[in-house]
């Protein structure tokens, strides 16, 4: 199964359990301020979210954003928790829970990240 | 190496920066710091939380994170920062990629600078990358400006006659360690009322205001 296909799965999954009810395309889209198609075609995997769009909907279903891509194995969280809560004598819960977001983030569009084209030099 | 060494050799390594880049003015836009970054290496610089995410908390005391991501460097710079501040946070990183790489472990930069020599030394790096100390002290002198008697009014006409990017809390800091003024002269100094005061209502700020309608 395609990433894109994964990623459009977990959303319509995230989307049919929201709250323990299923929330319709028509009710997220207006939540995130964006067409009912676009949320359509992420879920049928016609189009890409993007790492923003999948960072924007993180947020608003309260997940990190790791859970929108196969799990392989466990990301190694706990030293860089470590680095951290060592540097970090000031941040509050939510300071910290948004470093975290954003060391996910990272990690997760490095996963994302379509593969580079080799440039084809010219003959 | 002692803290003064250490933090003299990433003010030369910051004046070497600007001498390939041949920056010669103190003002530094976010597009030249930017690129300077990708130029050392570092992949992405990511203005967080990303525009799309509307219901975002405003405001964060993490100013900047380094994150090395096992090889792919990235750097996050607060979105709700003023420009100016961005500008430093980024040159804050910067050494941070060039000096302090551990592993994999991110660094955190609060707003409120830690006591300890790698953070102070990011913030001497980031400082003398934008304006080094020779020009701060040139530029007050040639102002007429006798060391002890530098006022908060000296440095906001400083700042704008040169267009620093950097704020006026950083050019006081640079005051003080200078002697220009005494210690903590300037913990109140209200920096844009006085900026107001001398300089009037930028222009902005008065084209904001008329097409605003009045209710």
């Amino acid at each position: 199964m395609s990433i894109v296909k994964h990623v459009g799965d977990r959303i319509r999954e995230l989307r049919t359990s929201y709250k323990g009810r299923k929330l319709s395309q028509e009710e997220l889209a207006r939540e995130l301020r964006i067409a009912t198609n676009t949320i359509s075609r992420w879920e049928t995997g016609t189009y890409r979210p993007s790492i923003e769009d999948l960072e924007m909907l993180a947020r608003f279903f309260d997940i990190p954003i790791s859970e929108f891509f196969p799990q392989e194995g466990p990301p190694p969280r706990d030293t860089r928790l470590n680095a951290l809560l060592r540097g970090a004598k000031n941040l509050n819960d939510d300071d910290l829970s948004d470093v975290q977001r954003y060391l996910d983030f990272v990690q997760a569009r490095t996963a994302y990240e379509r593969p580079r084209r080799k440039s084809q030099s010219r003959k | 190496m002692n803290a003064t060494a250490y933090y003299e050799m990433l003010k030369a390594r910051a004046r070497e920066l600007r001498q390939e880049r041949e920056w010669t003015q103190p003002r530094i836009g976010l597009r030249e710091i930017k690129q300077l970054c990708l130029e050392k290496g570092i992949e992405k610089i990511d203005l967080w939380p990303p525009a799309k995410c509307r219901t975002a908390k405003k405001r964060t005391k993490v100013r900047g994170i380094y994150a090395p991501n096992g090889g792919r460097p990235c750097v996050m710079v607060n979105r709700h920062l003023p420009k100016e501040q961005r500008v430093f946070t980024i040159g804050h990183e910067l050494k941070h990629h060039l000096f302090d790489v551990d592993g994999d472990a991110p660094m955190l930069c609060e707003t409120k600078v830690q006591n300890n020599a790698i953070e102070i030394g990011a913030e001497i790096f980031a400082a003398e990358l934008i304006y080094p100390d020779a020009d701060f002290c040139r530029d007050l002198g040639d102002r007429g400006v006798k060391p002890g008697a530098c006022t908060a009014e000296d440095l906001v006409r400083l700042k704008h006659d040169t267009g620093t990017s950097l704020s006026c809390a950083a050019l006081a800091k640079k005051a003080y360690r200078f002697n220009f003024a005494a210690k903590d002269a300037f913990e109140k100094a209200a920096w844009k009322k006085i900026e107001l005061q001398i300089f009037g209502e930028p222009d902005y700020l008065r084209f904001r205001r008329r097409r605003t309608p009045q209710r």
